[in-house]
C-alpha cells in the first residue's frame, strides 16, 4: 500500500497520464511510495469516493471548471490545485510532484 | 508575451458566459452521458464495416453466406440504439450529478423515450409495391417479384383484405426511431427527465417507509412518486399530440427541430465555425475540443448516424442526403493530431527545430502527436496566449476544414461513411476507417498542409528563441 495518492484530471485523462509516469520516475528517483493516476474530468466524482486521494490536481485545460470540482474536493477534504501551466507543458513531473507534496503536507 | 486588452476582454467578458453555458447541469448531463453510447457506437462500426466491406468481391461472398444479416443485426442492436443510450445516459447523468440513485431515472427516460413515440411501422408492403417499389427480395438480396408484380397480385385481393394489409403494424418498436433519428428527441427528453426526477427528489415527493422495512425494499419506492409523475406526465402530451395533429413527439422533434439544426451543422459555415472556435478557446488555455465536442456532438453524432445508415444501406451520396460535416469530421480532420492540426509543428522540430525548448518539447510531444494528444505544445511551447504562432493556429484548422469540405463536396472524395473510430486513432488509419483509401490519402495531405502554414511561423519562432538562449549562454559565460 502506498503511503499517499495523488490523482490527476484532465478532460479524457489522456494527456495527464502522460504526466503520471513522468512523476512516478520522479517518485522512484526520490525514493517515494506514492500511488499516483489520471482521470478524466467527468469521472472526478466517482474516483474522489472510491480512490480517497491525498491531493488532487487539475490539468489547465480545464481549469474553468475549478469551481465546481473545489467544491467537490472540499467536500471530500481533499487539497486541489491547478496545474502550473509550462511544467504541464514540459511534462515536469519533478515540479508537478513537488507542487503536490507541498499541498499534502 | 503580448496579454494586452484583448486577452483580458476575452478571459473576463467572453469566456465566463460561455464556461457559464457549458458547466451547466444540462450540457454536462448531455455531455457525459453521451460518453455511455461511444462503446456502442465503435463496436457498432466493427460489424457496419463488416456488412458492408468496400471490396464488391468480399461483400458478395458475405452477402451470399447470410453472414451479412448477421452483422446487420449486431450493428442494429449497437450503432443502431444510440438514441437509446442517449435517453439512458443523459437522465442517469443529470440525476448521479445531483446525488440521487440514477438508474431508476435513466430508466425512466428510456420509458418516456418510448411512450412518446407510436409503438408502430408502416407496412412493409407499401414500400414493396408499385412501379417505385422495392418488390420481394430474398435473403441473397435478389428481386423475386418485382413492385409491379407485388401490387398486382394485391389488386386481385377483396378490399377487406387489402386494407388490412396497408394497415401500419402495431405492436412494434421501429427502430428508426431508435438510432440518429431519433437522438435530439432522446438528448431533449434525457435532460428534461433528469431535471424533473431530480427536483421533485428535492421537493421530498417521495414515499419515506418507516425504519423497519429493509433498504432494499424502501428503494423500490423512492423513485415510484418522481417516475411516476412523469411518466403520466408524458402520456398526457402523448395523447395530445396523437388526438391533435395525428403524429407523435419523435416525429415532431425529428422535423421541427433535428432537422434544420442537423442541415445548420453541415453546412461550410458550421464546418468553419466549429474549426476557428476549437482554436479560439485553445488560445486562451481552455479544452477547446473537450467544449466544442460538448456542443456540437449533439448534432454530429446523429449525422454520422445518418451517413452510416446510407451506407449499411449501400448508397451512400451527397445526392441520397448524406452529410459532410460529421463526428468524425470533427474528430478526425479537425482535431487531427490534436487541436490545431499541430503535425507541422512536429515536422518542423524533426527536420529545422535550432533551440533548445522547441527540441525538448518535439521529443515529448512526437508519440502523443500520433495519438492526437499535444498538451506539451499547447502549453509548454506553449500555443497558448503565443502571438509568434496564432496565425497558424487558427488558420490551419479552419483551412483544413474548408479543403475537406470542398472535396468531399466536389465528390473528389467521397463522403465521410458513417463508420466511428475513436479520437485517440492515428491519422491515415482512421481516414481509412471512415471513408476508404482515398480519405486516408486525403488525410495524409492535411497533414502536409499543416506542415506548410506551420512552418515559416515556427522558424521564426524558433529563432526568437534560439537568440533568446544563446543571449542567456553568453550572459553564463561572462559572468564565469
Amino acid at each position: 500500500m502506498a503511503d499517499k495518492t495523488i490523482m490527476l484530471a484532465c478532460s479524457a485523462g489522456m494527456s495527464t497520464s502522460l504526466l503520471v509516469s513522468k512523476m512516478q520516475d520522479a517518485a522512484k528517483a526520490a525514493g517515494k511510495d506514492y500511488e499516483i493516476f489520471a482521470t478524466s474530468s467527468s469521472d472526478i466524482d466517482n474516483k474522489l469516493g472510491s480512490e480517497h486521494p491525498d491531493v488532487l490536481l487539475l490539468g489547465p485545460q480545464i481549469s474553468y471548471m475549478q469551481a465546481d470540482v473545489q467544491k467537490k474536493a472540499d467536500n471530500a477534504g481533499v487539497p486541489m490545485a491547478i496545474i502550473n501551466m509550462q511544467d504541464y507543458g514540459m511534462m515536469n513531473g519533478t515540479n508537478v510532484l513537488k507542487a503536490a507534496e507541498e499541498l499534502m503536507v | 508575451m503580448e496579454k494586452g486588452a484583448i486577452g483580458n476582454f476575452v478571459n473576463q467578458k467572453v469566456l465566463p458566459p460561455i464556461m457559464k453555458f457549458v458547466n451547466t447541469k444540462a450540457v454536462t448531463a448531455l455531455k457525459d452521458g453521451m460518453v455511455y453510447s461511444l462503446p456502442f457506437i465503435i463496436i457498432g462500426s466493427v460489424f457496419l464495416i463488416l456488412s458492408n466491406v468496400p471490396i464488391p468481391a468480399v461483400a458478395d461472398a458475405i452477402k451470399a453466406s447470410g453472414w451479412s444479416a448477421v452483422f446487420t443485426q449486431a450493428y442494429t442492436a449497437t450503432f443502431g440504439l444510440i438514441a437509446v443510450w442517449a435517453a439512458v445516459g443523459i437522465g442517469y447523468v443529470y440525476v448521479r450529478n445531483e446525488g440521487y440513485e440514477p438508474l431508476p431515472a435513466g430508466l425512466t427516460s428510456l420509458s418516456v423515450f418510448l411512450l412518446l413515440q407510436f409503438l408502430q411501422i408502416g407496412n412493409p408492403l407499401i414500400g414493396a409495391m408499385g412501379k417505385a417499389g422495392t418488390g420481394i427480395t430474398n435473403s441473397a438480396g435478389a428481386v423475386t417479384m418485382s413492385g409491379s408484380q407485388v401490387a398486382a397480385n394485391i389488386d386481385k385481393l377483396p378490399q377487406t383484405l387489402q386494407n388490412f394489409l396497408s394497415a401500419p403494424v402495431s405492436g412494434v418498436i421501429n427502430i428508426t426511431w431508435l438510432g440518429g433519428q431519433g437522438m435530439i428527441a432522446a438528448i431533449i427528453i434525457g435532460i428534461l427527465v433528469g431535471w424533473a426526477y431530480t427536483s421533485m427528489m428535492k421537493a421530498g415527493w417521495k414515499i419515506t417507509l418507516p425504519e423497519q422495512v429493509p433498504a432494499n425494499v424502501a428503494n423500490q419506492f423512492t423513485a415510484m412518486i418522481p417516475a411516476g409523475v412523469i411518466l403520466a406526465g408524458s402520456m398526457l402530451i402523448y395523447a395530445g399530440l396523437k388526438f391533435t395533429l395525428n403524429t407523435d413527439m419523435l416525429q415532431l422533434i425529428y422535423k421541427l427541430l433535428q432537422t434544420p439544426l442537423q442541415g445548420l451543422s453541415d453546412s461550410l459555415g458550421g464546418a468553419l465555425i466549429i474549426a476557428f472556435m476549437v482554436a479560439f478557446f485553445w488560445f486562451f488555455g481552455v479544452h477547446g475540443g473537450l467544449i466544442m465536442g460538448a456542443i456540437t456532438s449533439g448534432l454530429l453524432i446523429p449525422n454520422t448516424a445518418d451517413n452510416a445508415a446510407l451506407y449499411h444501406a449501400g448508397n451512400l451520396s451527397l445526392a441520397n442526403g448524406a452529410h459532410i460535416v460529421t463526428n468524425e469530421f470533427y474528430n478526425n480532420f479537425i482535431n487531427l493530431t490534436g487541436s490545431g492540426i499541430t503535425i507541422g509543428l512536429v515536422v518542423f522540430t524533426l527536420i529545422a527545430a535550432k533551440s533548445v525548448q522547441f527540441k525538448s518539447i518535439g521529443k515529448i510531444e512526437l508519440v502523443p502527436a500520433i495519438f492526437n494528444i499535444n498538451e506539451p505544445f499547447l502549453f509548454g511551447l506553449p500555443l497558448v496566449m503565443n502571438p509568434f504562432l496564432a496565425i497558424p493556429f487558427f488558420l490551419t484548422p479552419v483551412i483544413v476544414a474548408l479543403s475537406t469540405y470542398a472535396v468531399i463536396y466536389f465528390g473528389i472524395v467521397p463522403p465521410l461513411n458513417g463508420v466511428a473510430a475513436p479520437w485517440t486513432t492515428p491519422a491515415i488509419i482512421s481516414g481509412f476507417f471512415i471513408g476508404g483509401w482515398k480519405m486516408a490519402v486525403w488525410q495524409a495531405i492535411t497533414l502536409l498542409i499543416s506542415t506548410g502554414i506551420y512552418f515559416p511561423f515556427a522558424k521564426k519562432y524558433d529563432q526568437v528563441l534560439y537568440d533568446q538562449e544563446q543571449a542567456k549562454t553568453a550572459e553564463k559565460t561572462a559572468e564565469a
